[in-house]
């Protein structure tokens, strides 16, 4: 499926009632919850991202919209989406440096 | 689309459902600062970078993508600190 190359899995829960106190199953179902909330961050994050970036590098690139989208379109929708992505990486080292620091103080 | 059923939570112990929550928590919390850095990153991406010329950011652009989180997170101090006082006012 199209969200596992965002991090997330296909694990599905087995469906069949464990009894209670297996401690191997309890492990599982646990894994499970924690492997399916993990996924559904994980394409959150995805699909805001995707958001941003269409939204910002069509405003930047598709300046004049033509009857489809030409070579130099697709340069610059390439070249800007690299770039959105490496803005974000670097906002992010410092936004979370800023916040391990003021919360030290 | 979530999977996760009320069933399997009851099935679990005390202390694992605790540490499912514990792990919630914690979750929820880095969400919450993903979602602050998909705004900074909207916002000074479009303060800084006005054109597209190359696939990487210039060390130029660089400076103002740090600098524009920084005073964005000094702005907001600064106007909390600001309210707080004409509150107590």
């Amino acid at each position: 499926m199209a969200f596992s190359l965002f991090g997330g899995s296909d694990k599905k829960d087995s469906g069949a009632a464990p009894t209670s106190g297996d401690s191997s199953n309890v492990n599982s179902i646990k894994e499970n919850l924690q492997a399916q909330i993990l996924q559904e961050i994980a394409l959150t994050n995805a699909t805001e991202l995707i958001s941003k970036i269409s939204n910002n590098c069509y405003e930047k690139c598709i300046l004049n919209p033509g009857s489809s989208l030409s070579t130099a379109d697709a340069t610059c929708l390439d070249q800007c989406s690299e770039k959105y992505i490496q803005a974000w990486n670097t906002i992010s080292r410092r936004y979370l440096a800023r916040v391990q620091s003021e919360s030290k103080n | 689309m979530s999977q996760i059923s009320k069933n399997d939570i009851s099935q679990l112990d005390e202390a694992s459902q605790v540490e499912l929550l514990k792990f919630v928590e914690s979750e929820n919390a880095k969400a919450k600062l993903q979602s602050s850095i998909h705004m900074f990153t909207d916002m000074c991406f479009k303060k800084c970078v006005p054109t597209i010329t190359m696939g990487s950011v210039s060390p130029a652009e660089s400076t103002c993508l740090t600098n524009c989180v920084d005073r964005f997170l000094d702005t907001n101090i600064f106007v909390v600190n600001k309210i707080s006082k004409s509150m107590q006012k």
